[in-house]
């Protein structure tokens, strides 16, 4: 991947860690003041939490779409691979 | 388990902010210090502290590639290679830990971290190594100079990293005792692109896992909040010291906590 490539994978990370991280401290609010929502925030902040790598190999994937798609339809199967293990919940 | 008090909230933010800071200095997933901390201070479960800490190590090893990225230090291609195995043993780990005993976890558990501790206590700090003519590069910031290498052995190492995935499913490590070692000896990368690929499989790996856990209800979320933002705000800083600071000692001390830890979670597997 090229430097350009790379910034944005990193900047996807970030976003999606920090959202996560932000989503926490909403929950945390939510819970002090004791309002209804503060379960649904924990749960959507660890759902982009758990997701971030998932979504950035989605990212990646369509980086190598045009050039290798081997290792295109690698990380896309990586990506499906994190979602099933939350979907099938055996 | 801990009350979910004010002090106990800084307590385990605190921790997590130690954990963030350390581990990238150290060239570790915080794993290893988070599930003695969960079990020990926290009173937690094992199945319980390893999903709380594979929430964080997701976190933690999250930011460490985002930054990696930008140094160009991160082998995408083996890394997508890789994470695939290491997706597969995390899943498949994730649901044998939901049905072995907690006293067999409690007790295998203690001799991976005996074995972290003295890889920990004994390990010295490698100059970057050069191979002339290798077909990837990074900029070595330590040497100041630009380190060129190749990547061998790319299928026996993906598939041996299936044994890494399963560590982070089994105990909520992130697998990079046996992801870095086999990238750095087996595929001849530099120790540093060793660990930076690592941190960017094991971002995968642990979220695998933590899904499975997450969606079985095992996080508990009183500590896995604090834990995580200390874990997010520790990491900022810890990347940005990684390369000024003279970590030898530090390590060691570490090293031997971890050390005692593990003695201590192993007097306690046996009394359950």
């Amino acid at each position: 991947m090229n430097t350009k490539e790379n910034r944005i994978l990193s900047f996807a990370y970030k976003i999606l860690i920090l959202g996560a991280a932000i989503g926490m401290i909403i929950h945390l609010l939510l819970k002090y003041f004791n309002v209804n929502l503060k379960d649904q925030a924990f749960f959507f902040s660890a759902m982009v939490a758990l997701f971030a790598p998932a979504i950035a190999a989605v990212i990646t994937g369509m980086f190598f779409i045009k050039r290798e798609w081997k290792y295109s339809a690698g990380s896309f199967l990586l990506a499906m691979l994190i979602f099933s293990a939350y979907i099938l919940n055996l | 388990m801990l009350e979910p008090t004010f002090v106990n909230f800084l307590v385990s933010m605190l921790f997590g902010i130690l954990t963030g800071v350390v581990c990238p200095v150290f060239g570790i997933g915080g794993g290893a210090f988070m599930v003695p901390f969960l079990i020990l201070f926290a009173g937690l479960e094992m199945k319980n502290a390893v999903a709380v800490s594979l929430l964080c190590v997701v976190g933690l090893s999250s930011l460490a590639t985002a930054f990696n990225l930008e140094k160009c230090l991160v082998r995408v291609k083996l890394g997508i290679s890789m994470a695939f195995f290491a997706i597969s043993g995390a899943i498949l780990s994730a649901y044998a830990a939901d049905y072995m005993p907690e006293k067999i976890l409690m007790i295998i558990f203690p001799f991976l971290l005996f074995f972290i501790s003295f890889s920990m206590f004994f390990r010295s700090e490698k100059k970057a190594e050069n191979q002339t003519g290798g077909k990837h590069s990074y900029f070595d910031e330590n040497c100041r100079k630009e380190v060129s290498y190749d990547i061998k052995n790319f299928k026996t190492v993906s598939f041996l990293s299936f044994f890494g995935g399963g560590l982070a499913g089994l105990f909520g490590i992130g697998g990079g005792i046996v992801q870095v070692p086999l990238i750095n000896l087996l595929a001849k990368a530099p120790i540093k692109v060793a660990a930076a690929t690592s941190s960017f499989i094991v971002s995968m790996s642990a979220c695998a896992a933590a899904s499975v856990f997450f969606r079985k209800g095992f996080i508990v979320r009183e500590i896995a909040t604090p834990m995580f933002l200390g874990v997010i705000i520790g990491s900022f800083i810890g990347v940005r010291i990684l390369h000024k600071s003279r970590s030898e000692k530090i390590r060691k001390i570490f090293a031997i906590l971890l050390f005692l830890a593990a003695v201590k979670i192993f007097l306690k597997a046996l009394s359950l």
